[in-house]
């Protein structure tokens, strides 16, 4: 039964392995099976990750269906069914992360080697998380602690072989140590980091400490870069600690440190160096406690900081450097609890508080804080029990937000899951998103006055609001093959966007502010099917359509690839010490409309469409010494000046691992 | 290998945590590139009469008007920039360009705009009439827009997605304080290294 699995409190050392039984926590804030789950939820699960060859989220998650990952001078954020990643939620273990910048959480920023499995659940989110869910929730579980003791070391590097890039290893602007900057070709990656778990029968720990970099790049003869060279470090702790079966403590704390370089080149002939700096802290600590079958209550209080160092460096001059630093931290407590009330009803409900201050020199004021309090309620009825043939699920939900900024927000949710068969499951919601105005576009104070401009921001601002619908179709007809058809339309308003409140004159510069006037749809279809032929040989395949609307401009939203396909085979050999991976990806063409030459107009521009080989082989060459070898974007297709692949990459890498059995034991393996 | 005890190792992880964290600040940490991206034999420098120059062969000429609050004065027949209590022709500050006539000074200076035209293809046979409605100075504010309308008012074309002023196609005669014609091109408003507040044009005078 599915509803009694609310109150299982999941193991230390859950299998990392994708099955229908999988525990996944983001669709309904409570730990469910996969294949139980009321609401579609896509896993990426930890052998999903270590055969993608992927160093950070970012690479893993431009492979997936629906999804896009849009690379900057400022980090690669993900674009999820059409909408933007300011519309996209990002959690680690369920907590909000801090940092956005540009309205966008860099991706590359996440190690691989941190993540368990990744939960995405599509579509307006809002009745459970608040603010920012609309496009979907993004939810990265981090790893745990396993029973015994290991450790391991893995040390990777690669090389961009691209056609497309130039770059060497030369240091970044006043040596910023580890960040390449272009001028040559070719360039390197490197991805390495140091692990180590342990556990017993009632704690486990899981430290991590990892280094990634990669090069900037830039097309041949260009000075600018179109995406940064970045280096990230992270050290980060996991603990969970069992002090019974009903109780039990997640503690966890990390720190990134991230390094961006590139190089702009504007129409006027400046070009400047771009250095940026980013810390990032999260830590959390928190009980989870069943109360035997009655119900559970998990609390959590989370404390995130951000700040981040921009320095411009202009080339044979001083006059554009500029500097700024930016401060951002966030404390929020979360106490959520699930009760049965019936055998057919699980109840689950809510409250968050949440403080947040931002300092930084561009605000009208030094410094800014909002306060937001959160209350939230969901029900999952069973109208059919999973006993029944034909289970039937409805699940409602209603979340009251307020915050001491924006003021009052409201967003329900209705889902239902029908089995009319066994191997059929339908899907269907209805859900109410919204997104909080950010503290730049409501305090921003900026004047460019050497170029003629200032920008203000607009305190009256309000929520950005979206309807989403949701159907989805799952059919599996045996147990190794199974289909996905799923389908999905969000409708936004009140977007914000740039206002000209006056234009520039010989007496003043051009001024702008933030109103909330923009309106825009997207609606996506999106298609896998997923085949184990053979115990040794996994296949997939996905398509997906995808359709947008600039209301307000009458138009399509601009660099909204109108189809995706993409297919993956893992095969394993018969001594299991070797594995390959393959996959493909197809982006059709997509059209651009930018202001290229000034004159106020936007023109409109077609990114080539791209296919993406990618290959990766690992062999274990001992008990311990695993040796991997593969190629990233094999045909070396896209382009970085719209679509930003990644170029060519060949890459390379050797991973030690040691483990010893825990005191009484099974052999634990790393 | 960390402590295995987790109270222990979690003490551990905070003291790495707590000595790794804090990067310094960058500002110590970047050597500032302090070269001069600008040609300086071009920048405009101070006047003076000069009664046997040439002036109808074509000058060009910078002006640095980085400065928020100051008002630079040019002089056609001194050549250069000059004080207050001499006469000029134009006063610049950052994109702003304005005649010492109308609304904007007393000296009398007017202008008529050839648009579409290039320097060398202006020659004295453009030049209107006196009288002529094709000359006229700096007025008060016509369109409500709270800015005097000026005879140099939109010399540049703005991209509002890049910020970048670009000098449109156009010569604009100057009748100076002195009564002399004088065509002008203004060509950019950036010097060699990209840096604002630069203006830099070409003129020459027109023999009538």
């Amino acid at each position: 039964m599915s509803l009694l699995l609310l109150l299982v409190l999941p193991a230390a050392a859950d299998r990392p392995v994708a099955t229908a039984d999988e525990m996944v926590v983001t669709a309904t804030r409570s730990p469910g099976g996969l294949g139980d789950s009321p609401v579609a939820t896509t896993v990426i699960d930890r052998a999903d990750l270590e055969g993608s060859g992927a160093d950070t989220l970012a690479e893993v998650l431009e492979r997936q269906p629906g999804m896009q990952v849009v690379r900057s001078y400022r980090g690669s954020g993900l674009r999820l069914n059409g909408l933007d990643a300011d519309y996209v939620l990002i959690l680690i273990d369920g907590q909000p992360v801090q940092g956005r910048v540009g309205g966008a959480i860099d991706l590359s920023r996440f190690p691989v080697e941190r993540i368990e499995r990744v939960e995405v659940v599509r579509g307006a989110a809002s009745a459970l998380y608040g603010a920012d869910a609309i496009g979907g929730v993004v939810n990265i579980v981090t790893r745990a602690g396993q029973p015994g003791s290991s450790g391991m070391a893995r040390m990777g590097s690669g090389v961009l072989a691209g056609s497309e890039v130039e770059g060497t290893l030369t240091r970044a602007p006043g040596g910023l140590p580890l960040t390449w900057r272009p001028g040559g070709a070719p360039s390197a990656t490197l991805d390495t980091s140091v692990s180590a778990s342990a556990g017993g029968e009632q704690w486990g720990s899981w430290s991590l400490a990892s280094l990634q970099s990669t090069p900037a790049m830039h097309e041949p003869g260009e000075v600018g870069t179109q995406v940064a060279g970045q280096t990230s470090g992270t050290v980060s702790e996991r603990l969970d600690w069992r002090v019974s079966d009903d109780h039990r403590w997640v503690a966890q704390a990390a720190y990134t440190l991230r390094q961006l370089a590139s190089v702009e080149e504007n129409d006027a002939g400046a070009v400047m160096d771009h250095a940026t700096v980013s810390e990032f802290v999260e830590a959390s600590v928190g009980p989870d406690l069943l109360f035997g079958q009655k119900g559970r209550v998990t609390t959590n209080l989370a404390w995130s900081a951000f700040r981040d160092q921009a320095f411009v460096d202009q080339r044979g001059a001083t006059a554009l450097d500029r500097y700024e630093e930016t401060w951002d931290h966030a404390t929020e407590l979360d106490v959520v609890g699930t009760v049965l009330p019936t055998d057919r009803h699980a109840l689950t409900s809510g409250v968050e508080l949440r403080h947040e201050v931002l300092r930084t020199d561009r605000l009208s004021r030094p410094v800014v804080d909002r306060q937001r309090a959160s209350a939230f309620a969901q029900d999952v009825w069973e109208v059919v029990p999973a006993s029944h043939p034909h289970q039937l699920l409805l699940v409602s939900g209603l979340r009251y937000d307020r915050d001491s900024l924006f003021g009052d927000a409201w967003s329900p949710r209705l889902a239902v899951r029908w089995d009319p068969a066994d191997t059929l499951v339908l899907r269907g919601s209805v859900g109410r998103g919204f997104r909080a105005p950010p503290f730049k576009d409501l305090f921003l104070s900026f004047a460019n006055l050497g170029s003629g401009y200032r920008v203000d921001g607009n305190p009256e601002l309000e929520p950005e609001r979206a309807w989403s619908e949701s159907v989805s179709v799952g059919w599996s007809p045996r147990a190794e093959l199974s289909f996905d058809v799923a389908a999905q339309r969000t409708d936004l308003t009140h977007m914000i966007a740039v206002e000209t409140v006056a234009t520039a004159t010989a007496g003043g510069p051009a001024r702008y502010s933030y109103v909330n006037i923009d309106r825009a749809w997207t609606q996506s279809v999106d298609a896998t099917a997923a085949w184990q032929v053979h115990e040794r040989l996994e296949l997939d395949l996905r398509g997906g359509l995808l359709q947008t609307r600039d209301l307000t401009r009458d138009r399509a939203l601009s660099g909204r690839p109108p189809a995706t396909a993409g297919a993956g085979a893992r095969v394993w050999s018969p001594s299991d010490r070797l594995r390959f991976d393959t996959a493909y990806a197809w982006q059709a063409p997509a059209l651009f409309f930018i202001d290229d030459d000034g004159d106020g107009e936007d023109e409109t521009f077609e990114a080539p469409a791209w296919h993406m080989v990618d290959a990766r082989v690992a062999v274990d060459l001992t008990d311990h010494i695993e040796l991997h070898l593969g190629a990233d974007n094999l045909f070396d297709t896209g382009d970085l000046e719209y679509a930003t692949t990644r170029p060519r990459r060949v890459y390379g890498g050797l991973t030690v691992a040691g483990a010893r059995a825990p005191r009484g034991g099974p052999d634990a393996t790393p | 290998m960390p402590p295995r005890d987790p109270l222990v190792r979690a003490v551990w992880v905070g003291t790495l945590l707590s000595t790794t964290a804090c990067a310094p600040d960058l500002r110590d940490r970047l050597t500032r590139d302090n070269g001069d991206g600008l040609h300086t034999e071009d920048l405009a420098q101070a006047g003076s009469l000069d009664t046997g120059a040439d002036l109808t062969e074509a000058r060009e000429v910078v002006v640095d008007t980085t400065s928020e609050t100051d008002w630079h004065l040019y002089d056609f027949e001194r050549q250069g920039l000059v004080d207050a209590d001499l006469p000029f022709d134009l006063s610049l500050q950052r994109y702003r360009i304005r005649l010492n006539g109308g609304v904007s000074g007393d000296g009398g200076v007017v202008a008529a705009v050839l648009d579409g035209r290039t320097f060398d293809d202006v020659t004295a046979a453009d030049v209107p009439p006196d009288g002529d409605p094709a000359w006229f100075t700096d007025a008060a504010d016509a369109d409500g827009d709270g800015e005097d309308e000026t005879a140099f008012d939109d010399w540049y074309a703005y991209d509002p997605a890049t910020h970048i002023l670009t000098a449109q196609p156009r010569v604009t005669l100057v009748r100076t304080v002195e009564g002399n014609t004088v065509k002008v091109e203004i060509l950019d408003y950036y010097d060699d290294a990209g840096t604002p507040g630069f203006l830099r044009f070409v003129w020459a005078e027109l023999a009538l």
